[in-house]
């Protein structure tokens, strides 16, 4: 077994790949550090809501709860918030030591390091990029981060129609995702799941709620794939290949979309809708690559030796977590930090 | 043991750190090279099928790379042959039997076995055959039709391999067609593929509600068709296609394989919707069972994607590494006291979902002993022992008894008392101010609430309880909270109408973000209790 000092590592981001991270390494005899940008731990994750209908329909929210838990009461760690990295020192294997900077004090110190994790999350996608969805200019378009929020802080009842109406509610997928024109041509993972879990949650609160999706091609693989699927089809959720183009708002308040059938265009009515918006590269990677020179790839992401070699920079001594190599959901995280740790102690191995 | 050790590279002598793998494939070759690249012990138990039903959407070469590697980075660790009939948790780890009838102790156990898809559907042609890792061959330049989504969306790892497949027979001067409802793009470079194939000339038919037609063609005239494909597809005009190919593979999605006794036995209760094991509980994030110490990669637990059965091999082996050097750290406090009342009835063993209670080998008056390591409180089993033997000593019974005391003084008319499990009410609440008639006491897990203690609580002065579990599916016991709805039902059931007039009772499911809807249930709760309805 491992003997309690296997050297400090340091992770940047403290959302749920950096605090999933953290926990294995702690629990596997690891100092770490956590650098993180913000105010609190948890990140996007720790905003999300919870997509329980009674049952648990696995949105894994909540396990950002349980990891920032063990991480924030670790013996073996140290968290700073409010701080970034701002230097690398290199040594022949891989990475001696990083400079992090307090944001607010201009404070600067040197951690030693063992390896480096770069765990910088994602960056939703503003769907103001894209003016013709008209979100910020019409009340009614909404992302699904709002809509999370929304759901977080209960107000669900404040989108319904004020007339007792049942509310009609749309969702548009890959807002963001599969676009070439915005250097997006790629699938962003959670979306299509997270969709149907928000319908259903939406359905479960107010039954009489009526919900459409718009899809190009539904991406939900895993267990719960088709459970969920099945649940979405019971409950009445309608799913509909094709996403309009444009939303224009209508008098009674309500947003208008044209939307083909048969071959034929109609034109329907919804109070809100929902933009799925994908996942974009995270603000600091560009900055952070270029401190670290741990390389990017076509995308934006951070770049990682192969597919199978999914955790490690090209650069010797980093390490790659989460959603900063490419989109993914939560549970996608929670085992690629498992492969981080994985691949750093058999790097340590090698090199004792 | 000492047999097995003399014929490998075994050093180990303490069975807590070692791991046994039962599998005979790719599956299992993956997770013995990631236990033994964490510093675990590991021995290999063949057991079932060797041919892999993995797919992956990467090119030949790199696959050839990998398996090439990671034949290098195998040890030499053969275990018994056969799977095991018999896995019984004990102090150390776990007692495993195996077919030969040798037993052996593991500090974790692995399920890695290969798994089976489903035939292919009755109603196409007895020669249109199943997609699987290795068949379609991308070396066979020939017109080949691929059928995805027939009847149940395919799983999207066999569909991105199929247009790989697809794409290679189309570059070796072939004709692919790929008829499907749900283009499979997940993945980073899923659109990338999917992009190259389309470029390369792999005819993409998107069907509708109307399913494809495939017909055997029985008298092949000059050329080598065998196949008639009619398709209506949706996005061009939606009128009928038709054309000829050599060959058809259809997409089937896998299906639980034969599992090893031992292993169905001890997850018996945890498995998925469609019958695989380990529950996608957030709690079973990286294959782990709620049994400490036992994991479950790849197809067995639904998975057939090469890549992420890598990631679930490489997490699961440092959660095991983990778990282990927890479990052998020395233990400064017991955590739960057995009394002289136990009868050994061993409904505890039979209810911990966790492997935490073992059969005493040394004779003594309670015959069961509690693992500190495995034990995370719940206690369910606190709750169920028929002769209240057991106790949990960080959350004594005596705590209830002191609340239930302070209600039946100090409490007013309208005092509603909540009960909520730590980890979604006792998180959710730090986020909300109570009205000031509820007392909120915190519970291990709902499913520590005994009927007794929820029957004494009623018989004071309080005007309602109300039970916060966490949602079904996603209790950190697996079942604490679906005990506690359980419980409430059958005192219902005997207290019939009386019920209600000693006061009222409700159980709710909440997660510990929910801070704004917990608020929202109490104070509905609490309309509920006076009579007031919302």
């Amino acid at each position: 077994m491992y003997d309690h000092n296997n050297g400090q590592v340091v992770i940047v981001g403290g959302g749920i790949a950096g605090l999933a991270t953290a926990k294995l390494l702690s629990e596997n005899n690891f100092h770490f550090a956590i650098v993180e940008r913000s105010y609190k731990l948890g990140g996007h994750t720790k905003d999300w809501a919870c997509m329980a209908t009674d049952n648990c329909n696995r949105c894994h929210s909540c396990a950002v709860f349980d990891y920032e838990e063990f991480v924030a009461s670790s013996p073996h760690g140290e968290i700073f918030l409010r701080h970034e990295l701002f230097s690398v020192t290199r040594s022949t294997s891989g990475i001696s030591s990083v400079g992090i900077r307090c944001i607010d004090s201009g404070a600067e110190r040197e951690l030693p390091v063992t390896a480096l994790v770069l765990a910088v999350g994602f960056e939703p996608f503003d769907p103001i990029e894209k003016g013709f969805w008209g979100y910020g200019t019409f009340e009614g378009v909404m992302t699904l981060s709002d809509l999370n929020r929304l759901m977080r802080l209960d107000d669900l009842n404040t989108i319904r129609p004020g007339n007792g109406d049942p509310l009609n509610l749309a969702f548009f997928q890959c807002v963001g995702s599969r676009d070439k024109t915005i250097g997006a041509d790629y699938c962003s993972q959670y979306c299509c799941a997270a969709a149907i879990r928000a319908a259903l949650r939406t359905i479960h609160q107010y039954p009489d709620s009526k919900v459409t999706i718009f899809y190009i091609d539904l991406q939900i693989a895993g267990k719960t794939a088709q459970a969920l699927m099945d649940k979405a089809q019971e409950k009445g959720v309608r799913f509909l290949q094709g996403v309009p183009g444009e939303i224009q708002p209508i008098q009674d308040g309500g947003l208008q979309v044209i939307s083909e059938k048969d071959g034929q265009n109609v034109v329907e009515r919804f109070d809100r809708i929902v933009l799925s918006i994908g996942q974009r590269p995270s603000s600091s990677a560009i900055a952070i690559s270029g401190i670290t020179e741990a390389p990017l790839n076509e995308f934006g992401f951070f770049q990682t030796r192969s597919q199978f070699d999914p955790v490690r920079s090209p650069l010797n001594g980093v390490y790659i977590a989460g959603s900063c190599s490419g989109p993914a959901n939560i549970p996608d995280v929670a085992m690629n930090a498992g492969k981080v740790v994985s691949a750093i102690i058999k790097d340590i191995e090698q090199t004792i | 043991m000492l047999n097995l050790h003399k014929n490998n590279s075994l050093s180990c002598t303490v069975p807590n750190q070692s791991a046994l793998v039962v599998g005979n494939g790719l599956t299992a070759s993956m997770v013995v090279a990631a236990i033994n690249s964490v510093g675990l012990d590991v021995t290999h138990a063949r057991f079932g099928s060797n041919s892999s039903t993995l797919f992956h959407s990467c090119d030949n070469e790199s696959f050839i790379t990998f398996l090439d590697q990671l034949i290098e980075q195998l040890p030499t660790v053969e275990g018994p042959q056969g799977g095991p009939t018999e896995i019984v948790p004990c102090e150390n780890g776990f007692l495993v039997t195996f077919d030969s009838g040798e037993s052996h102790e593991f500090g974790s156990v692995f399920l890695a076995i290969e798994g089976t898809l489903k035939p292919a559907p009755k109603d196409l042609p007895a020669e249109v055959t199943t997609i699987t890792p290795d068949r379609p061959t991308a070396s066979v330049v020939s017109s080949v039709c691929f059928l995805l989504d027939y009847k149940e969306i395919t799983n999207p790892s066999i569909g991105a391999h199929s247009i790989r497949v697809a794409l290679e027979n189309q570059i070796a001067g072939g004709h692919s067609f790929v008829l499907l409802r749900q283009t499979p793009v997940k993945g980073l470079l899923g659109e990338t593929l999917y992009e190259a194939a389309r470029l390369a000339g792999v005819r993409f038919l998107r069907y509708g509600t109307k399913l494809p037609k495939i017909e055997r063609l029985s008298t092949p005239i000059e050329s080598s068709a065998r196949f008639k494909v009619s398709v209506a597809d949706i996005i061009e005009s939606g009128e009928e296609i038709s054309f000829d190919c050599d060959c058809v593979f259809v997409g089937a999605n896998p299906i639980i394989e034969r599992l090893p006794d031992g292993f169905r036995n001890l997850l018996s209760e945890e498995t998925d919707q469609q019958g695989f094991l380990i529950q996608d509980s957030v709690h079973c994030l990286t294959g782990k069972s709620f049994h400490k110490g036992v994991y479950c990669v790849g197809p067995s637990s639904g998975c057939v994607d090469l890549f992420e059965t890598m990631m679930t091999a490489a997490s699961a082996a440092v959660d095991a590494a983990a778990w282990l050097n927890f479990a052998n750290a020395p233990q400064s406090e017991e955590k739960m006291s057995v009394t002289e009342q136990c009868i050994r009835c061993l409904t505890c063993i039979r209810l911990c979902p966790h492997s935490a209670i073992t059969l005493n080998a040394e004779a003594s008056r309670s015959n069961v002993k509690v693992s500190t390591v495995r034990c995370v409180e719940c206690g369910i089993c606190v709750a169920e022992c028929p002769r209240t033997a057991l106790d949990l000593n960080n959350f004594l019974e005596d705590s209830f008894s002191s609340l239930i005391d302070r209600l039946k003084t100090e409490t007013s008319e309208d005092t509603i008392v909540v009960f909520g499990c730590y980890r979604s009410a006792g998180r959710a609440i730090s986020e909300i101010n109570l009205p000031g008639n509820v007392i909120f006491f915190p519970v291990s897990c709902a499913g520590r609430l005994s009927e007794s203690i929820l029957s004494a609580t009623l018989a004071t002065r309080v005007k309602g309880i109300l039970i916060l579990g966490c949602h079904h599916g996603n209790c950190r016991s697996n079942n604490g909270t679906d005990w506690a709805r359980v419980r409430l039902a059958n005192m219902s059931k005997r207290l019939g109408s009386l019920f209600g007039k000693v006061g009222v009772i409700s159980y709710k499911t909440l997660a510990p973000n929910e801070s704004a809807r917990m608020l929202r249930l109490i104070n509905n709760f609490s309309s509920s209790a006076f009579g007031i309805s919302d």
